[in-house]
């Protein structure tokens, strides 16, 4: 990951924390659907995937990521790459949202 | 790997809501006549299950009620499942229509036993469903990726042209009687095609798709639904033949238990996904496609005793109550659990997917009244129990007072379907 604008990595995913998956009702960082973040002058590139292919809410998920990183300062341009490449898996989601689905 | 991009997005993979919406909306009415009409006319079933009423209320069911369902919820789920787009959406909307129209002639031809209205309706119908079917297998074939779900549904929209023309035939036979003795054997590869066939087949696929996404059950390989879809398509074909052009008794028994092990086999994978799911806390509307197995199973276990050890009769209260744990408990019951929750998600993405980023949107669960769908989770199965024992004991007036339960449920499921466009 790299970061060469005023924004950092950190506030990217701070920001990706208010998109949330409408059926389970987590967001798509705790979900572990962020495979990487790279910041260079005013773009964001997030490669990320869905915990389905096929998952109904591929759209407005993605598209949610894109308005949101958008109103970050200084980011003018948001690419959002989408890979089954490796596969989502439920050992990427975080010990809270483990809790939530109530399984940790 | 996909690019999303707020100027190019999966192009064509939205359709307009109302197509799906009209059809899901369609059915949910039917399962109230259903629900409503089974308590005086299921009785019936006892003395005549052929009786006119009788059928009016299965087509109200099986044309009405599951198959405006399936068609609402494929149109909407198969273009986004498989990353493609239907092929002509005009074509949907004169092919609604066509279905619905085609739907309540016929119904009516054999409530009010009008052969015109039955042969219109008839026509109407089988040219919808081949419209349909059409459709929908040119948009799967030619779709990027074909899982394993679009197999099933390959399957099941080739059945669903076979059954309803096999339905055609017998109603018109009902008017000019050219199969002779021989319509009861017509009957039979009818029930066979349209239950296993279309209706089974398309709540089995479906499952493969929907119960792994729900509950976040991912499993490393699905050669198991790959393997029973094939002895499905051997067993379904060969007893609808077997039965059809009355072969042999051995024939029918073994192709018959061939596909009562396939559909014992389906129930074990459901459970192993739910045994691999990460998502512990099952909502209640899924809650009722996860009971749906079980009456399969039950089903089953009881036709199997029945053949095995001759218990009765064909279309006996035995087989009556079989047929109602399969048709009601499972099929109904797998529709009703999937129609809670794909009425939300396309409110859901017409009304707040453009807000995801915005503003706080609510959840899909949000949009269901969850203790009226528990209620109803509990009165229909309680009512789906009491009536296959009462229709077992051949007890009519336990048939009327168990299906009031079944009714009430049906009526508060459809009250927060329609609540969820309020929301």
């Amino acid at each position: 990951m790299s970061q060469t604008t005023q924004v950092t990595e950190a506030e990217v995913l701070e920001a990706l924390k208010t998109v949330y998956d409408p059926e389970l009702g987590l967001d798509i960082v705790n979900l572990g659907l962020i495979y990487a973040i790279e910041l260079h002058e005013d773009t964001v590139h997030i490669l990320m995937t869905l915990t389905t292919p096929g998952c109904p809410m591929h759209d407005a998920i993605g598209v949610g990521a894109e308005r949101t990183l958008k109103q970050l300062p200084g980011i003018n341009h948001v690419e959002i790459e989408l890979t089954w490449d490796p596969p989502w898996d439920p050992s990427r989601m975080s010990q809270a949202a483990r809790v939530a689905l109530g399984f940790a | 790997m996909e690019t999303i991009a707020s100027s190019a997005r999966q192009p064509g993979t939205t359709i307009p809501l109302r197509l799906p919406l009209s059809l899901l909306l369609s059915g949910a009415i039917a399962s109230v006549l259903l629900g409503i009409g089974a308590i005086f006319v299921l009785p019936e079933a006892l003395t005549d299950p052929q009786a006119l009423h009788v059928l009016a209320l299965v087509h109200t069911a099986t044309l009405g009620w599951w198959t405006m369902t399936i068609m609402g919820a494929m149109y909407q789920l198969v273009p986004v499942v498989l990353v493609t787009r239907l092929r002509a959406v005009p074509l949907a909307y004169c092919q609604m229509l066509l279905y619905l129209i085609g739907v309540v002639l016929l119904v009516s031809g054999f409530w009010f036993n009008r052969i015109a209205l039955l042969a219109s309706g008839g026509t109407l119908v089988v040219v919808a469903a081949t419209l349909f079917a059409v459709h929908l297998l040119e948009t799967i074939l030619l779709a990027p990726r074909r899982p394993l779900t679009a197999a099933y549904l390959v399957a099941s929209l080739v059945y669903l042209l076979v059954v309803v023309n096999l339905g055609l035939t017998a109603a018109l036979n009902f008017r000019w009687g050219f199969l002779g003795a021989s319509a009861y054997r017509l009957l039979f590869a009818h029930l066979v095609v349209g239950l296993g066939g279309w209706l089974g087949l398309t709540v089995i696929g479906v499952s493969y798709k929907l119960v792994p996404m729900f509950a976040l059950a991912h499993r490393s390989s699905e050669r198991f639904g790959w393997g029973l879809l094939i002895l499905l398509n051997l067993s379904l074909p060969g007893l609808a033949l077997s039965l059809g052009l009355a072969g042999p008794a051995g024939m029918v028994d073994l192709v018959g238990g061939v596909l009562a092990l396939a559909l014992l086999g389906f129930v074990y994978d459901f459970w192993r996904m739910l045994r691999a799911r990460r998502k512990q806390t099952i909502d209640v509307m899924q809650r009722f496609a996860v009971a749906a197995p079980g009456y399969l199973a039950l089903g089953v276990l009881l036709g199997s005793a029945i053949v095995a050890f001759h218990l009765d009769d064909a279309f006996g209260p035995l087989w009556l109550a079989t047929a109602y744990l399969l048709l009601m408990g499972w099929i109904g019951q797998s529709v009703l659990g999937n129609l809670q929750k794909i009425v939300p998600f396309l409110v859901w993405n017409q009304r707040y997917a453009s807000r995801i980023g915005r503003e706080k949107v609510p959840l899909l669960r949000d949009l269901i009244h969850l203790p009226t769908a528990r209620l109803a989770f509990w009165l229909f199965n309680g009512g789906i129990l009491a009536e296959a024992v009462a229709l077992a004991l051949a007890q009519p007036l336990a048939i009327s007072l168990a299906a009031i339960p079944v009714a009430l449920a049906l009526i508060l499921c459809a009250i927060n379907i329609v609540g969820v466009l309020y929301r």
